[in-house]
């Protein structure tokens, strides 16, 4: 079942997704130094993760994937008409 | 790596883990079902066939987040230990949230004691403490309910779940515990009502303390940001959507074309 997420939804929750992962870095400061060994490590998870993200919502899951891994809407309806 | 260092680089994962689980199991499937509503706005649709709504309804989130009539319905023993669970958990979340801003984050940036030494932090601990018991005593009753019927639960209760929130917050009462054994003066101790008798309790029989806290708090740390990143993939999506997904199942029509594809699907 082909669902037609338009570029600009894809675009607006990665956004959310980057905003997120900039904010647990800015969270991080308070207890990692900035300018030790440490805070790389922090910067380079969230920049794996975001690019990750990115391929995940853009490329990876397509405009196709409306699976079921939870039951509560594990069931999808074509429409009939 | 420092216990910090390694926090935030999990936390960072998890979060995206959970979001692109929030995104497929969640998000799609709502847009799914918006998007079949503008198909039926356009198409004239047969007869009995409904718009289904993808808005939660008031009623259903009263009657199916906050009592969980459903659950009820069953039996009572059920509903008692669903109820613990949820409302254990929800308002663990809320003073952990509460914890995290007031108690480590906004003094950073006002100057306030209130609650880093002052009566809020003991209102806060009272509250971890309580809500914490709340929800172990309800997992432990579902755990013990999922073993003992589960040949009729074993589709509803997900029993590694269950387990899984149990380690969480058992393990959120030994790092308390730890911490409190090894620096016996806080001054909140006390408020940490069940926790300072666990840690009177590893201190009379002679636990070694040196180091085990802090692998305790990595442990607890681990297993809790795991639970949030498994939220999305797992029965505990319904955390999320269940009010949500009862305001579009209740609608009969579609509830009935569900059951048609899934029939014609079988044979």
């Amino acid at each position: 079942m082909t669902v037609p997420v338009s570029t600009l939804t894809k675009s607006a929750f990665s956004l959310v997704v980057v905003l997120c992962q900039i904010y647990l870095v800015y969270a991080a400061t308070l207890y990692v130094d900035i300018r030790s060994s440490s805070f790389l490590w922090v910067v380079a998870t969230a920049v794996i993760c975001a690019v990750a993200a990115l391929y995940y919502i853009f490329v990876a899951l397509g405009n196709d994937d409306v699976g079921g891994d939870n039951s509560c809407f594990s069931e999808n309806v074509e429409p009939r008409w | 790596m420092d216990k910090f260092t390694y926090f935030w680089c999990l936390m960072t994962v998890a979060a995206t883990i959970f979001l692109m689980g929030a995104y497929k199991n969640v998000f799609l499937k709502l847009y799914f079902i918006a998007w079949i509503n503008r198909i039926n706005q356009v198409k004239e649709r047969p007869e009995g066939t409904e718009q289904v709504k993808v808005r939660p309804e008031f009623n259903t989130v009263v009657s199916e987040a906050l009592f969980q009539d459903r659950i009820k319905t069953r039996s009572k023993f059920l509903w008692s230990r669903h109820f613990m669970i949820f409302s254990g958990f929800m308002v663990l979340f809320a003073f952990d949230c509460a914890y995290t801003v007031f108690g480590h984050y906004a003094h950073h940036y006002f100057d306030y004691s209130f609650f880093v030494d002052g009566p809020g932090r003991a209102f806060l601990k009272v509250g971890l403490e309580a809500s914490g018991l709340l929800l172990l005593v309800g997992l432990t009753l579902g755990i013990i309910h999922r073993l003992f019927y589960s040949a009729q639960e074993r589709s509803r209760i997900d029993l590694k779940l269950l387990i899984l929130l149990w380690v969480v917050t058992l393990t959120g009462f030994l790092t308390e515990a730890f911490r409190l054994a090894a620096t016996p003066a806080d001054p909140f101790a006390a408020y940490s009502f069940i926790a300072v008798n666990i840690a009177r309790m590893l201190g009379d029989v002679g636990v070694p303390l040196n180091g085990i806290g802090a692998k305790m708090w990595i442990f607890h740390a681990t297993v809790s940001v795991g639970f949030i990143a498994y939220i999305p993939f797992s029965k505990l999506v319904h955390i999320m959507c269940a009010p949500i997904g009862r305001s579009v199942t209740q609608n009969r029509n579609y509830g009935g074309l569900k059951r048609e594809r899934i029939t014609e699907d079988l044979l």
